[in-house]
C-alpha cells in the first residue's frame, strides 16, 4: 500500500461509524413500507381500473376487479389445468365487451363494435359456447340491433354440406409478403402438420408447387398437380404463363430436377391431403371465383372451429389453425389501428409444439404486434413443462397479463407477486410451498391475475350463465338452429356451389389444352361489410354467382 | 564507465527528480483530500446524467465480497479503496479519488 493509499485509509476509517449511520438511513427511506396484502391488493385495484374497463372477476371482499380495456387488450397468456375455468374467463370478457355494445346500439345504432376477434379453437368448446351465446344475443335483441350483431360475426367451420371458403395461395397485390415466402409458409405448415414424412426433395417438389399456384393464382388442385406432374406438354403450357424464372427452370427440367418417386410420393400425399371433400371444397376454389362469391371474408368476430367434431382429423384442422394463424400474421402490420385486435388461440402448446417456423413467428408477433394494437391470448395448461424454456421465458416477458388457474408448477410465475401480510412468520420455503399447493387446489373459476407492474390478484372469475336460460328456450338445439341459419351462411358457401366451381376451374384449365392466363389479382377487394355494399356489388356486377 | 561513476550519476538525477515527484505526490495529495471533502458530503452528482448518487449505502466489496452498510468508496473488512463507482442511473463510471 503506497502512503497516499495509507492517508486515504486512515480518512475513510475515521468516518466509518459516520458512513454507516447514512448508509442505513439511505437504505430504510429507500424500501418500501411494509403494507397489508389487503393494501396491496386495493393498491392493484386503483391503479388497474379506469372509466373504460373490462370485468375480469371480483376479489374476495366481493368487489369487482375491472382493468383497464388498453391493459385488457394486450397480450396475455392464461393458464390451468383442465376445466379450471379458462375458457370461460375468455367468454365471459367477450360477452362482457358484445354486451356493452349491445348497449349502446339501442341509443346509437351507428357505433361500431370497438374491437377485433380471431378465436381459434382446435377443441370446439370455446367456438361451441360462444356460438350459443351469440344466438341467445342474437334472441334477445331487437331486429336491428341483430343485423349489425350478424355483419359483426364471421365462422370458419367445415360440415358436410357448408365450408368456409380459402384461398392459401393467394398472394393479394398489396402483399409485402413475397410469393416465395408464402409458399414456404405454406409448405412448412402443410409438412409439420402432417401425420406423413415428407423426405427433403418432397418438400423441395412441394414447395415449388405451392410456389407456382400463388404465381398462378391456381387453386390446390390433385388432378391439376396429377397432369402437371406426368404430362409434358400440359406443363409446358402451364410454364409459359409462369413469370418466376426459378419456378420455370424447376419444372422445364423436372426429369432432371426431381425423381419419380418424389413426384410420386408428393401426388400420394396430395390426394390423402384433399381426399377429406370439406377440406378440398374448402381450398379448391379458385381465387378468382371466390372474390364474384357474395360472401364476407372479414368481419370484426371471426370465430374458428378447427376441432375434430367437424368430421376431418384434428391433424387437418390444426393444420388450418397454422394456416389461417400465419394469414392473420402476415396481414397485422397492415391492419387498421384505431380499433384494438384479439388473437385468441385456445390449445396454444399445440401450436407452438407442432411447427417450429410457426412457434418462431407467434413467438415475434408476441414481441411486435403491440405496435398495431394487437395482444395474442394464449390458452394452455402444464407450459411450464411443455413448452421449450426459451419459448416460454419469451411468452412471460411479452405477455402483459397472465392468468392462473389450478396450475402447480406455474404458481412460481405467481410467487415473486404475491404480497403476503406483514405479520406472516412463515419462513420463505413455507410461503413457496403452501402458495404452490393453494395454486394447485384453486376451485374451478378461481385463479391468479397477475398484471405487470401490479400485486398478483386472487380472483374469481365471473359466471357465465347458461344460454339456454338466457334466451327462454328448451334445449341448445334452437339455439344451434338460429346459429347455424342467421350467422353461419354469411361466411360459409354450399359445398354443391363449391363443387360446381372447382369443376368449372377443372374444365377451364386442367382439361382444357389451352391455359387461359391467370385472373389478375384486384389491387384491393373491397371487403362487403354490410348490406349497402352488398347492394353496391350487385348492382356492379351482372354475373351474380350466388 | 565505472560502477562508481553509475551509480554517483544515478544519485544526482534522484537528487534532480525527487523535488519533481515531490510535488507531483503533493499535487496528487491534495487532489484526493479535495475529492475526499466533497465525498463527506455523502453523495455526488454524475457528471454525465445529473443524478445524485448516495455514497452510503449497503455496498458490496468487489475484493472480499463483504456486503455491509457504509460507503461504497471503502471496504471496512479488506481495506479495499474503491476509486471508481458505475452511475446507478446511467451506470457511466464516476471517478472519485
Amino acid at each position: 500500500m503506497s502512503l497516499l493509499d495509507a492517508i486515504v485509509t486512515y480518512l475513510f476509517r475515521r468516518e466509518q461509524h459516520e458512513s454507516y449511520v447514512r448508509a442505513l438511513a439511505h437504505e430504510r427511506k429507500r424500501r418500501p413500507k411494509a403494507r397489508s396484502r389487503a393494501e396491496a391488493i386495493d393498491d392493484a385495484r386503483r391503479g388497474l381500473t379506469a372509466a373504460d374497463a373490462l370485468t375480469f372477476g371480483t376479489l374476495p371482499d366481493g368487489r369487482a376487479l375491472r382493468v383497464a380495456r388498453p391493459v385488457a387488450f394486450m397480450s396475455a397468456l392464461i393458464v390451468g389445468a383442465v376445466g379450471s375455468g379458462k375458457t370461460r374467463l375468455l367468454v365471459a370478457l367477450l360477452l362482457d365487451l358484445l354486451r356493452e355494445w349491445l348497449r349502446q346500439l339501442t341509443t346509437h345504432p351507428a357505433t361500431p363494435l370497438g374491437f377485433h376477434l380471431e378465436l381459434s379453437d382446435p377443441k370446439f368448446e370455446t367456438y361451441d359456447l360462444l356460438r350459443k351465446h351469440l344466438a341467445t344475443l342474437w334472441k334477445t335483441s331487437s331486429d336491428r340491433t341483430r343485423e349489425r350483431l350478424v355483419e359483426a360475426v364471421r365462422v370458419i367451420d367445415w360440415s358436410r354440406t357448408h365450408v368456409t371458403p380459402f384461398a392459401p395461395f393467394d398472394n393479394p397485390r398489396d402483399s409485402r409478403l413475397s410469393n416465395a415466402y408464402l409458399a414456404h409458409l405454406r409448405t412448412d405448415v402443410m409438412v409439420q402438420s402432417s401425420r406423413s414424412t415428407y423426405t427433403e426433395p418432397m418438400r423441395q417438389l412441394l414447395f415449388m408447387l405451392h410456389w407456382l399456384m400463388v404465381e398462378l393464382r391456381f387453386p390446390p388442385n390433385y388432378r391439376f398437380a396429377v397432369r402437371f406432374m406426368h404430362e409434358d406438354g400440359f406443363r409446358r403450357n402451364i410454364l409459359a404463363r409462369v413469370p418466376e424464372p426459378d419456378v420455370r427452370y424447376f419444372f422445364e427440367h423436372f426429369e432432371a430436377t426431381t425423381a419419380r418417386a418424389t413426384r410420386d410420393g408428393v401426388l400420394r400425399r396430395i390426394q390423402g391431403d384433399q381426399a377429406f371433400p370439406e377440406v378440398r371444397y374448402s381450398i379448391g376454389i379458385p381465387p378468382a371465383a371466390l372474390e364474384r362469391l357474395a360472401i364476407a371474408r372479414f368481419a370484426p368476430l371471426t370465430l374458428g372451429n378447427y376441432a375434430c367434431t367437424m368430421t376431418l382429423p384434428l391433424s387437418k384442422g390444426l393444420e388450418r389453425a397454422a394456416w389461417r394463424l400465419t394469414d392473420l400474421l402476415i396481414d397485422a402490420p397492415r391492419r387498421d389501428t384505431s380499433v384494438p385486435m384479439w388473437i385468441a388461440q385456445e390449445e396454444a402448446i399445440i401450436q407452438l409444439l407442432g411447427s417450429p417456423d410457426l412457434a418462431e413467428a407467434l413467438m415475434a408477433a408476441l414481441r411486435t404486434l403491440r405496435s398495431v394494437r394487437t395482444g395474442i391470448v394464449l390458452l394452455g395448461q402444464d407450459v411450464a413443462n411443455a413448452l421449450p424454456a426459451h419459448v416460454l421465458r419469451n411468452i412471460l416477458l411479452n405477455t402483459r397479463w397472465i392468468a392462473g388457474f389450478q396450475c402447480r408448477e406455474e404458481a412460481q410465475i405467481f410467487y415473486p407477486h404475491v404480497v403476503f401480510d406483514v405479520d406472516d412468520t412463515r419462513s420463505e420455503g413455507e410461503r413457496q410451498r403452501d402458495f404452490q399447493r393453494e395454486m394447485q387446489g384453486l376451485p374451478r373459476q378461481h385463479f391468479q391475475l397477475l398484471v405487470k407492474g401490479h400485486a398478483a390478484l386472487p380472483l374469481r372469475a365471473p359466471n357465465v350463465p347458461d344460454p339456454t336460460a338466457v334466451a327462454g328456450v328448451h334445449d341448445e338445439d334452437e339455439l344451434l338452429e338460429i346459429f347455424g341459419r342467421e350467422f353461419a351462411p354469411r361466411s360459409m358457401v354450399a359445398v354443391t356451389r363449391a363443387a360446381e366451381l372447382i369443376a368449372e376451374w377443372e374444365r377451364d384449365v386442367v382439361d382444357h389444352v389451352e391455359v387461359p392466363m391467370p385472373a389478375p389479382r384486384p389491387a384491393s377487394a373491397a371487403p362487403i361489410r354490410s348490406l349497402a355494399d352488398l347492394k353496391k356489388y350487385f348492382s356492379a356486377d351482372e354475373d351474380d354467382d350466388v | 564507465m565505472s560502477n562508481t561513476t553509475k551509480i554517483a550519476l544515478l544519485t544526482i538525477l534522484y537528487i534532480f527528480a525527487a523535488p519533481i515527484y515531490a510535488v507531483k505526490w503533493l499535487l496528487r495529495l491534495a487532489k484526493v483530500l479535495r475529492s475526499f471533502r466533497a465525498a463527506r458530503a455523502g453523495w455526488l452528482d454524475c457528471p454525465h446524467c445529473g443524478t445524485r448518487n448516495a455514497l452510503n449505502i449497503l455496498a458490496t466489496c468487489r475484493r472480499c465480497g463483504t456486503t455491509e452498510f457504509g460507503s461504497r468508496l471503502f471496504c471496512g473488512n479488506c481495506r479495499q479503496i474503491t476509486r471508481a463507482f458505475p452511475c446507478d442511473m446511467c451506470t457511466a463510471t464516476i471517478r472519485v479519488l
